[in-house]
């Protein structure tokens, strides 16, 4: 986690050159980028994997038998397909929502 | 937060990533709320699983999050009501 901000750059207190600058801030802003896309990542997989262990193992032998195999590919895709169908709705509900709380008179 | 990129940014680039930060966290926020209600929707709606989803499954997904939103503000609205009322008496 130290590199995430720079912070095994020794912090020199040279000026650096605005193409220098610009270059830390997009790297900056690429660190967040992805740690967010990768929290989001973890967040869904252990979501998706409670939800199908659930559904799928409901008495665990003493291994996955091939249907609970079966069962467990399946409700991914179920799980993702539902995520997508989700996230549309949810964010096409926001923005509408967002322009009817808008004062008539700002449009 | 001024000094999470070091010292050698300047004030501009300070405050271009302090409103990156602010956009990214608002994005995160959003995320956050569709995981909880897609697993809110698939407790309600999923049965078993199968190599796809039933006409029932696919419109009660559909509905599942209109009606969420319904029923947070219809419950807004109520305990508004229920305050005003207390308020008056």
């Amino acid at each position: 986690m130290t590199s995430f901000f720079g912070a095994s750059r020794t912090p020199t207190a040279t000026p650096s050159s605005p193409a220098e600058t610009a270059a830390r801030v997009e790297n900056l802003k690429n660190s967040i980028r992805n740690e967010v896309a990768l929290q989001n990542a973890q967040e869904l997989m252990s979501k998706l994997t409670e939800k199908c262990y659930v559904k799928c193992v409901p008495k665990p032998g003493s291994d996955l038998s091939s249907s609970e195999q079966k069962c467990l590919a399946q409700c991914m895709d179920r799980y993702l397909e539902a995520f997508d169908m989700i996230n549309r709705t949810y964010v096409a509900r926001l923005k509408k929502e967002r322009i009817e709380s808008q004062p008539s008179d700002s449009l | 937060m001024a000094d999470i990129a070091g010292p050698n940014l300047d004030p501009a680039s300070q405050k271009e990533l302090q409103q990156f930060i602010e956009t990214e966290q608002a994005h995160a926020r959003v995320q956050n709320q569709v995981h909880n209600l897609t697993s809110l929707c698939w407790d309600k709606c999923v049965g078993s699983i199968s190599s796809g989803f039933s006409g029932k499954e696919q419109s009660c997904l559909a509905n599942c999050v209109d009606r969420f939103f319904d029923t947070s503000s219809y419950l807004v609205r109520k305990i508004e009501e229920k305050r005003a009322f207390a308020g008056a008496s």
